[in-house]
């Protein structure tokens, strides 16, 4: 058993970024000197859920928060029948564009494109499959549904400031 | 700074473990039996105190035969100043509530 967690865990740390793997290779060679039994399991036990929170949050938060803020962005436009709700729509996409772009500057292009595409996809697919909604472009069809493209603008605006303000912060300190 | 005044009990003691031996190189399973806290709880705190420059780490040069390599750690001058002043906190709290539980006072306010 403690093999396989051994093993688990040295394929988990090889997901880590280079700098990060020194910490949890040192955790994984020191259970070699942990008397074997319940305090060696323990010690890998505690290990595991070490080694796989940064795995968490190296490998997958991004790409996660990426997922929830395109579904966001989605969301305000699907419930959004008011007047001002292309407004709402817009400040929300700038808002989580920057807010990515600050969280993760060298993936800023990434995000920029993903939330600004997001809902001109969506759009898209919802006209592909017939389903009709509010955020179907009406009128205009595929082609006012292509149109949305147009929001990968403010997306990349909103990406790049973001970027910028860490980038900045950080040379000020 | 990665200490705060509010650092968890779990970083003080390791601070307060590492000052024991200062200067010399600790390796994660000796700071864990003497701290009595689980490799899931020290590792997080050695990294953050690694990324506060308050640590620094090395690896072992000659492990004997059969086991391997240990990643060692001890503190830095910045830490080391700082894990002082944490002992003198800790130790100062302790002698006050000695003087408080002597004059049958409670020894938290309030309870």
């Amino acid at each position: 058993m403690s093999r396989v967690v051994q093993w688990w865990l040295a394929a988990a740390i090889r997901l880590l970024p280079q700098r990060r793997r020194d910490l949890d290779e040192g955790m994984l060679a020191e259970a070699a000197s942990v008397p074997p039994g319940r305090a060696r399991g323990a010690w890998l036990a505690g290990g595991m859920w070490f080694v796989a929170r940064q795995v968490l949050v190296y490998r997958c938060a991004y790409w996660l928060a990426l997922c929830g803020a395109a579904a966001l962005v989605t969301a305000l436009k699907w419930v959004g029948t008011s007047d001002d709700a292309a407004q709402v729509v817009m400040a929300g996409l700038l808002a989580v564009a920057a807010e990515l772009g600050w969280a993760v500057p060298r993936r800023a292009w990434l995000s920029a494109l993903v939330i600004g595409s997001v809902l001109a996809v969506t759009a898209m697919i919802q006209i592909a499959l017939g389903v009709d909604g509010a955020s179907v472009p009406k009128p205009g069809g595929m082609a006012g549904a292509g149109n949305l493209f147009a929001l990968l603008i403010p997306a990349a605006a909103g990406a790049y400031l973001g970027r910028g303000l860490r980038r900045s912060l950080r040379r000020a300190r | 700074m990665v200490f705060k005044r509010n650092s968890s009990p779990q970083t003080r003691a390791v601070l307060e473990d590492l000052l024991a031996s200062p200067g010399g190189w600790r390796h994660g399973y000796d700071i864990a039996r003497r701290t009595g806290l689980a490799s899931g709880t020290l590792y997080p705190i050695l990294g953050r105190l690694s990324d506060g420059g308050l640590l620094e780490t090395r690896w072992e040069d000659d492990p004997p035969e059969g086991r391997p390599r240990r990643h060692l750690y001890r503190l830095t001058a910045e830490g080391a100043a700082l894990a002082a002043t944490v002992a003198e906190q800790a130790a100062a709290g302790r002698r006050t509530r000695v003087r408080e539980s002597r004059r049958g006072r409670p020894a938290v306010e309030g309870a």
